[in-house]
């Protein structure tokens, strides 16, 4: 991993074409303007989180895992869960 | 008046009026846009969230099952989609806020980090990453009494 440490208004190129810049830092966040040809996906890195945890989800379950999802959240439930 | 073929469900015959239009897709699914939400005696409380253009199910429980006090912040595209005043939402009336679940080797996981949130009055749906801090992808589903994170 590439660490190197910028001020507000600096940036960094990456490739020839991708610029991240440094708009504003507070004490818990920095402010980020990235400048990117339109085929270079940006996103937030949680979004790949959740796209795989989809593609995780979206398989079919069979029945038995069927019927223990719904046991273990009706045992949740009458736990006195909200 | 359509008919989607289920995996759960078999054929499963729905209204015009029933279906959730999520214009910007999911994440991972971007083209599945339109989804009705189907729930059986059998499999309560699990909603299913059954694409009307293909076999994806997503199987969800609402939010607050799992953390009772639940409340998301989201980022303002988020809550233009859903045409919402706030941006700090609980689950409510009109405002449906479900988990995606998964089951891998028998442990099941809860996705409260990106909840699936509805306007039911408007119809229309998004997969919000929220923007407070403390929830998981992977919020574990146990029962009372195991170890809950």
């Amino acid at each position: 991993m590439l660490v190197t440490r910028r001020r507000i208004g600096e940036s960094l190129m990456i490739g020839g074409e991708v610029e991240i810049q440094v708009l504003e830092v507070a004490s818990n966040w920095v402010k980020l303007g990235i400048t990117a040809p339109r085929d270079v996906s940006v996103q937030r890195k949680e979004v790949r989180v959740v796209r795989q945890e989809n593609q995780a989800a979206a398989r079919a379950l069979d029945a038995t895992e069927l019927d223990g999802l719904v046991a273990i959240l009706r045992r949740e439930k009458n736990a006195g869960a909200g | 008046m359509g008919k989607i073929n289920s995996p759960y469900f078999g054929t499963l015959a729905y209204r015009r009026e029933e279906v959730l239009d999520f214009p910007g897709g999911l994440p991972g699914f971007e083209d599945e846009k339109h989804f009705v939400s189907v729930e059986q005696p059998a499999s309560r409380p699990l909603i299913f969230l059954q694409s009307i253009s293909s076999g994806l199910c997503l199987i969800t429980a609402p939010v607050q099952m799992l953390a009772p006090e639940y409340v998301a912040e989201l980022s303002a595209d988020d809550q233009a989609v859903l045409g919402l005043r706030e941006s700090r939402v609980r689950p409510g009336a009109e405002l449906l806020m479900l988990a995606v679940l998964s089951v891998d080797d028998k442990t099941a996981a809860a996705n409260l980090l990106a909840p699936i949130v509805i306007n039911l009055r408007r119809r229309v749906g998004v997969q919000a990453i929220v923007l407070n801090e403390g929830y998981s992808h992977r919020h574990p589903v146990v029962e009372r009494g195991g170890i809950v994170c």
